[in-house]
């Protein structure tokens, strides 16, 4: 397949925390991200994933060697990790972002949060004029496919998020959850979610945010009890297990902030766990006596077992998402060939004519009669027939030609041709 | 006969000890190690029938002297492991502790029908006794003890498969090792009272090899008093008090040998 497609990026198996810290992109600057990766020279589209395990940009551009290093650039500029950096080209690029959506690609494998993360990410590219038409029917593809991965396999059952990583380590440090204490900082859905998951066995939530109106919406929406920030200080002496989710790129809780709350808690196990990237707790706080602290990079460990219980269903997703592939490829084989091009250049010299006919007959050719005017659009689409002949019959020699590409792809852009895939996969949005 | 029933008993000990230290080590992955608390209830079902005969015996009796203590002191740390297990679910393999000191005791209870020391006063006995139980619950705070370190360094170390899966969850090991102390304590604090008392009436007797013996037990009375005190008073948690009570442990075994070697060479 000759999919002009490109991904680079770093993830959490090459980048230490400290390094995706530097490359983390805040929500609220993604668009303009978008945009500067869209201005760089040879990008044609682009959208930019960053999640806590991974800093991607996926580009769709005529001439891949000069967007990589139009791409490698702008890593450079965030932090020196040209030598992690990863790449994958047309068909191998195709194949990761399928195997992203679809969570194959994840810290934990079979995890929920990648997918909507995914689509949130390409929904603010779309927004930010970063998406085109190519990068559009891939997406669609690649959230069709991940959605038939989690409903046709078994690759979410198990311990695949890290709402189940959390409850089998607080059960680990506690054992019963029944009565424990739970609280969640800042408004992060993944930390909503393991808290929710832990409240299932028994635990008591409660939520502080910097802004309490959102911590009271919050906490009525998930049975919790509502707090300010400014309550950390109480709240620690009283919780056993801290979730925290923050948007603060610096430390929240540091090492005197929980070493003086331990010493309110007379000795009480303390679980943290930080889910955030930039994190939220000094990772020191974890040589205190009695005080566990997980981070991201932690889960690690425990995805190696989660793994190993769910290679059979891995197994059975890759060959779903191969199926996939082989249907993208085909669809894209179609718009690549020469119909699309040839039919939506024809469809634009057409209404482009039609158009302006209009627009004469209705002006300065208003005195012609009927027979008149059937003789002039004869006449028109004649010359229009001729001057696409040519054109429709060059592309048809060159359809499986790299110049034949090439040609195509110039025609697209300077016609500006809105090609549509015959039968292109609804995005899904009710995951 | 004596001879076969002790061999058994040894065997079995050490056979469960095995079994327990492969299910801490490697899982269920090796079936037959389920087995091993069974295999150990067979011992001390054994090693019980054994005593018993020795208590009917004139002369004879749980704490008649330092060996048959010894061998009383193998069945209260494998009855405490027992109950322990019924009340509380994956303490299975905290036998892989008990196991192995419950075969040295036994072993160096070897012939404690043999004795032919003088009768013991009732004092004694009672000192004997107290320490001895005190002791036998300190057995179970120990294995738990060290449960704990190990489950705390899975933890830490965020080693989240193997041992972390199988050992219990860290506030339980720390819950059920200050119960196991708390019990102890005023047992082995009347020990201390009745053993001062003894020497007393037999201070002129008083050898100076038995100084060194009263240093050490009265600092790990002072030690578990620590743990058990300051968890109440201070909420002294986790690491610390499960360090002490290894440490009060090893205490109590190093005057229970040096009880052990007088006896030998008296």
């Amino acid at each position: 397949m000759s999919a002009p497609f490109l991904v680079v990026g770093v993830n959490h198996r090459a980048a230490p925390i400290e390094t995706r810290e530097r490359l983390a992109v805040a929500p609220e600057t993604l668009d303009a991200v978008v945009r500067e990766v869209r201005a760089l020279p040879s990008v044609d589209e682009a959208f930019v994933l960053a999640t806590c395990n991974r800093v991607e940009v996926y580009v769709a551009a005529a001439d891949q060697r000069a967007a990589s290093a139009s791409l490698r650039g702008w890593f450079g500029t965030r932090a020196p990790v040209d030598a992690i950096l990863y790449e994958h080209h047309d068909g191998e690029a195709v194949r990761h972002a399928f195997r992203v959506c679809a969570s194959l690609d994840s810290l934990v494998v079979g995890e929920p949060q990648i997918l909507g993360q995914v689509k949130e990410a390409f929904h603010v590219a779309r927004t930010a004029g970063g998406v085109g038409g190519f990068l559009s029917r891939l997406m669609g593809r690649a959230f069709h496919a991940a959605k038939r991965v989690r409903s046709e396999t078994a690759i979410a059952s198990g311990q695949v998020s890290v709402a189940s990583v959390a409850v089998d380590l607080a059960r680990g440090i506690f054992g019963e959850l029944q009565g424990r204490r739970v609280l969640v900082l800042g408004a992060g859905k993944m930390a909503l979610g393991a808290a929710r998951s832990l409240a299932r066995h028994g635990a008591s939530l409660a939520i502080a945010n910097r802004s309490y109106e959102r911590a009271a919406s919050l906490a009525k929406e998930h049975e919790a009890s509502a707090h300010p920030l400014t309550d950390l200080a109480m709240l620690l002496q009283h919780s056993d297990v801290v979730v925290c989710s923050t948007a603060a790129t610096r430390f929240v809780l540091t090492r005197d902030d929980v070493a003086s709350a331990m010493k309110g808690r007379r000795g009480r196990s303390l679980f943290l766990i930080d889910i955030t990237v930039p994190r939220n707790v000094d990772p020191r706080v974890g040589d205190l006596d009695n005080v566990y602290l997980y981070n991201v990079d932690d889960l690690e460990q425990i995805v190696v077992d989660g793994a190993q219980r769910r290679e059979g269903a891995t197994r059975e997703a890759e060959r779903l998402l191969e199926e996939e592939l082989r249907a993208f490829e085909a669809e894209q084989r179609v718009v690549e060939g020469p119909g699309p091009t040839i039919a939506a250049l024809r469809q634009k010299f057409h209404a482009t004519a039609q158009g302006e006919l209009e627009r004469s007959f209705g002006h300065r050719l208003k005195h012609l009669g009927a027979d008149d005017r059937k003789a002039v659009e004869a006449m028109l689409d004649a010359t229009l027939s001729k001057l696409l002949h040519h054109p429709t019959v060059r592309l048809k020699q060159g359809s499986a030609s790299h110049d034949g590409a090439v040609e195509r792809a110039a025609l697209q852009r300077l016609f500006e041709l809105d090609l549509e895939p015959p039968s292109r996969p609804q995005e899904d949005d009710d995951d | 006969m004596y001879d076969a029933a002790f061999g058994l008993a040894a065997t079995l000990y050490a056979v469960s000890g095995v079994m327990l230290l492969l299910q801490l080590a490697r899982g269920p992955t090796i079936a037959v190690t389920r087995l091993g608390p069974w295999v150990l209830l067979a011992a001390a079902a054994v090693h019980l029938g054994l005593d018993v005969r020795y208590w009917l015996t004139p002369g004879g009796g749980p704490f008649a002297g330092i060996r048959p203590s010894l061998s009383t002191l193998a069945l209260l740390g494998a009855g405490g492991y027992f109950a322990l297990r019924q009340a509380r679910p994956r303490f299975d393999v905290v036998g892989a502790f008990v196991a192995p000191l419950a075969l040295f005791m036994l072993l160096a209870s070897r012939h404690s029908n043999d004795t032919t020391a003088a009768p013991l006063g009732a004092l004694t006995v009672l000192h004997v006794a107290s320490v001895i139980i005190g002791t036998g619950a300190f057995t179970v705070a120990f294995a738990v003890a060290l449960a704990y370190l190990l489950q705390e360094r899975q933890v830490k170390q965020k080693r989240l498969r193997g041992l972390f899966q199988r050992l219990p969850p860290l506030d339980v090991l720390d819950e059920v090792g200050f119960r196991f102390v708390a019990v102890g304590l005023p047992v082995l604090t009347l020990g201390v009272v009745t053993g001062l008392m003894v020497i007393a009436r037999t201070a002129a007797r008083a050898a100076s090899f038995e100084t060194w013996q009263r240093t050490v037990g009265l600092a790990v009375w002072v030690l578990f008093a620590g743990v058990l005190g300051l968890r109440i008073v201070a909420g002294w948690r986790g690491r610390r008090p499960a360090i002490g009570t290894v440490l009060g442990y090893a205490g109590v075994i190093a005057v229970l040998v040096g009880y052990y070697l007088r006896g030998l060479h008296a």
